[in-house]
């Protein structure tokens, strides 16, 4: 709100910017409301790093030097835990793709939310209540929403 | 001798060649039904003495598709180990000799597996920048990665002055046996640049 007219401003005889402070429009081109579906997407599988043996087959080769030998069961450890996450993340993977629900992890996958969506699917969910529609007795021609004005979208 | 004539004598009398468990993890691929029937490739002959490190240390070396150069610098300098080795077995005292491995295969596979690394270098890319991150390394893998080091180890050394393959890659192959060598320091190397980088392990897939 303007106490002043800023017209007397001295600064503004000079340049050519507006007065009034720039208005921005929020213009619905998507529906603003959520859906009974979701993307799938890839998963990061939760837990599937060896850290642990990781640093300490590092250790071992810190103090032995970098030589090789006798940190070779500290390897097998760690290529141990490498196979047995490879064989978890697949395991998971199967499990994600196919949306099968019940005990597992605290987090859902997409594929089982999906699912859990679709047994008790939330009525009238996607419908935006801002979303204007043309009714059968207006006719095309009218521009009902200002879509044609560029600058004041609806 | 017995045990032949008991072999024979089983195969003959249920017409099935019955292979024990031990005979079947030790033989050669060619006398075992393969999962899928292919033809055999041209230097995986039959023989007695064939060695599944030194038939791809072989091919790792191969170039321009020259099987045959390639073979014959390997066979060499299994022959100048065995060379080396046995003069140095015939110097060496009584109670040194049974330290001393004669066997170049032997050798040449002791060499290979002490030069394996433990793990390799992948790029992995976050953010425009690529960051060199330690990746765990499967065993076969792990073979190549050892043969194409001492490769390229062997290449430096031939630029460097010293004329034949199979002299170069006999005291490569002796000295990774016993720990030492220019392939096993690249190896090293390999590993210290692995330890600097384990923060980034995280970035594993």
């Amino acid at each position: 709100m303007f106490f002043t007219n800023p017209a007397f401003k001295e600064t503004l005889k000079r340049t050519n910017r507006p007065l009034a402070p720039k208005k921005w429009y929020y213009s619905e081109v998507t529906p603003l409301c959520s859906k009974n579906q979701v993307e799938v997407r890839r998963q990061k599988v939760p837990g599937s790093s060896c850290t642990q043996e990781l640093q300490a087959l590092f250790g071992c080769l810190k103090k032995w030097e970098f030589d090789d030998l006798p940190c070779s069961k500290l390897h097998g450890e760690y290529m141990r835990c490498v196979e047995a996450s490879e064989k978890a993340a697949e395991k998971f993977k199967q499990g994600a793709r196919q949306g099968i629900l019940g005990e597992g992890s605290s987090s859902l996958s997409t594929a089982q939310f999906n699912k859990i969506m679709q047994l008790y699917p939330q009525p009238d969910m996607g419908n935006s209540q801002r979303r204007m529609k043309r009714l059968p007795t207006q006719s095309y021609a009218d521009d009902l929403f200002g879509r044609k004005n560029t600058k004041k979208p609806n | 001798m017995m045990p032949p004539l008991m072999a024979s004598l089983r195969s003959s009398i249920s017409g099935i060649r019955m292979m024990s468990q031990t005979s079947v993890a030790l033989a050669h691929h060619s006398r075992l039904k393969p999962e899928k029937i292919t033809c055999m490739k041209s230097d995986e002959s039959p023989v007695f003495y064939r060695d599944h490190v030194v038939d791809k240390l072989v091919r790792v070396i191969l170039k321009d598709g020259k099987k045959e150069i390639a073979r014959n610098a390997v066979y060499d300098a299994l022959e100048i180990i065995k060379r080396r080795q046995y003069k140095q077995w015939a110097k060496a005292k009584e109670d040194e000799k049974s330290t001393i491995e004669l066997n170049p295969f032997v050798v040449a596979n002791t060499a290979i597996r002490n030069c394996r690394p433990l793990m390799k270098l992948q790029g992995v890319t976050r953010g425009a920048v690529t960051y060199q991150v330690p990746f765990p390394i499967e065993e076969s893998e792990a073979e190549f990665r050892a043969m194409k080091m001492m490769r390229e180890v062997c290449r430096q050394k031939a630029k460097h002055g010293e004329t034949h393959l199979k002299d170069i890659l006999a005291t490569e192959l002796l000295a990774a046996s016993k720990n030492e060598g220019l392939t096993i320091q690249a190896k090293q190397e390999l590993h210290k640049t692995c330890e600097a980088n384990r923060a980034f392990a995280h970035y594993r897939g």
